[in-house]
């Protein structure tokens, strides 16, 4: 029993560890000409109230999954807002025509592959699997 | 209206299958079940003039809806949406409706054009005011969004964005007709146009609203007799009869509004205040000027708030344009008879709280409110409708409401 108690301390204690220490990074396309952004340009773009990067190019918004914690930490982080606020900003955007919600993919690697492929997406990853196919604009 | 929706329905859905190769759609859509209940059957609390509001008897109806949309975004530049709601309208009746139907052409990278059904953003949540998950009320401070009858416009709207440093600038004008379903006919709006500007600032949003409404012919208008036994009077036996004649007519009125409004939500605090005016020369309409501000705190999935909102009247509640003695006096009582059913100043205080429930199943998100409002009609009728003699001026009111999107 007691045994069982420690062991539950050390996972939970590790995996605090780890989210302590999780980077999250936000990834464009490599032909896109922006060096870097700002956590106030890249929250514009992800509560609808900016549709362009700051070259004047459109953008195509790339989300995880709701039940990923990356979610929440990335919206907490650039936005200051909750997944909740902000599906109910989007909501009030969708039914009212002015945008269109991000694309919800399943995965850290499906968000890299569409960003890879789409040279107008902007999406956020776990740093730990950037690669080449993608270009990080900001860390979080 | 509700006779040409059909027509554009059908047009569309027609159009859509031919084209769903080459078209990504989506859909989506909102619910809200709300319940009302005040401690008075002396009066009723709605949306305009509408029958049938929230009393103590309770009801469903008046804050409820269904919306469903369907958006078909053929290319980068053209995408066309049709959004049906089913809500009571200003007939009372719970029906559905075809609020939204357009299509929608990005014609330069920061200009967006619209054409079809659009709800007019008249307010600052005037074009989103049914969509209760994004709302922090159980329903809007009435003060504010009962000043103009109005809400749908078929016609053109523009968006327009622009950055100026760090703000986020956009314009939206729109023009275009409607109209309006009452419990006695139909309203016809020949031509409505408006502008509204946001500016967006990090958290902050300051907007301002013009709009100006032309109201046109009355089906089964009960005044008709007596507006034209006014126009029938020569000018050198009564002065003022013409002009009250007007005051009476609802075709010819004119309603302009003016809406300042400002948002502030860090994540934590939520702040929204808006400030309305409604100027008209009508009696039955009346000017008037409302404003409200609201304040909610988040802790966690829960969020209280609380709203104080007024209403003043801005028009005269009587008038001796006709003289009160002799052979015009009974005139002079129905113009104001007219003017005493218009609405009154009331004030009304708001508390309530906000509760975000985990998401589940084919839910997006859900929510639920509880909402407690007492309103004080300062021995008018306010904003109120159904209001009898015994009414003491005073009511208390319960709602609560269970918000989702799927």
């Amino acid at each position: 029993m007691r045994s069982l108690k420690l062991m539950i301390a050390a996972t939970v204690l590790s995996l605090a560890s780890l989210a302590a220490h999780a980077e999250l990074v936000v990834i464009v396309n490599p032909k896109n000409p922006a060096a870097n952004l700002t956590a106030e340009q890249v929250s514009a773009l992800f509560l609808g109230t900016a549709t362009t990067f700051p070259d004047g190019g459109a953008a195509t918004l790339a989300d995880q999954p709701e039940s990923a914690s990356i979610r929440g930490d990335f919206y907490q982080k650039a936005t200051g807002r909750s997944v909740a606020q902000v599906k109910a900003t989007w909501a009030r955007l969708t039914f009212t025509g002015k945008g269109t919600p991000p694309k919800e993919l399943k995965t850290d690697a499906d968000v890299k592959a569409f960003v890879a492929s789409d040279p107008k997406a902007i999406g956020y990853v776990d740093a730990s699997s950037i690669d080449g196919s993608v270009k990080a604009v900001l860390k979080l | 209206m509700r006779s040409r929706f059909p027509l554009v329905a059908l047009a569309v859905a027609a159009a859509l299958p031919s084209l769903a190769s080459a078209v990504d759609f989506s859909y989506s859509g909102f619910s809200t079940a709300a319940y009302g209940q005040s401690d008075t059957n002396d009066a009723s609390v709605g949306y305009a003039a509408q029958p049938g509001g929230i009393d103590s008897g309770g009801n469903f109806e008046t804050d409820s809806k269904v919306g469903v949309q369907v958006s078909a975004k053929f290319n980068d530049v053209i995408s066309a949406t049709v959004q049906g709601v089913g809500y009571a309208d200003m007939t009372g009746e719970w029906e559905p409706h075809l609020d939204w139907a357009y299509l929608r052409l990005q014609a330069l990278r920061n200009l967006s054009l619209r054409a079809g059904y659009l709800r007019a953003p008249t307010f600052m949540y005037s074009d989103s005011v049914f969509v209760g998950y994004a709302n922090v009320w159980v329903r809007p401070p009435l003060e504010v969004y009962n000043l103009s009858p109005v809400y749908q416009i078929r016609g053109l709207d523009a968006t327009w964005r622009t950055t100026v440093g760090p703000v986020q600038v956009s314009l939206n004008p729109y023009y275009g007709d409607s109209e309006v379903d009452i419990p006695t006919g139909t309203i016809d709006v020949p031509e409505w146009m408006g502008l509204a500007a946001t500016a967006e600032y990090g958290s902050l949003t300051v907007r301002a609203g013009y709009s100006e409404v032309e109201l046109g012919d009355v089906t089964n208008s009960q005044l008709a007799p007596v507006i034209n036994a006014l126009r029938a009077i020569p000018s050198s036996i009564c002065g003022g009869c013409a002009i009250e004649s007007n005051r009476l007519d609802i075709d010819g009125s004119i309603i302009h509004t003016i809406n300042v409004g400002a948002q502030f939500d860090d994540g934590k605090n939520f702040v929204a205040a808006e400030f309305g005016q409604s100027s008209t020369q009508s009696y039955l309409i009346v000017a008037k000027t409302g404003a409200y501000a609201t304040y909610g705190r988040r802790f966690g999935n829960f969020m209280p708030y609380g709203t104080y909102a007024q209403l003043r009247r801005d028009t005269t509640t009587h008038s001796d344009a006709i003289p009160a003695v002799g052979a015009l006096a009974p005139l002079n009582g129905a113009v104001n008879a007219a003017l005493a059913g218009g609405a009154g100043d009331q004030d009304s205080y708001s508390v309530g709280v906000r509760y975000e429930l985990p998401s589940f199943s084919v839910l997006k998100g859900a929510l639920v409110k509880l909402q407690l409002d007492h309103i004080d009609t300062k021995d008018t009728k306010g904003m109120l409708n159904a209001v009898q003699p015994d009414f003491d001026g005073t009511l208390n009111m319960i709602s609560a409401s269970f918000d989702f999107i799927f």
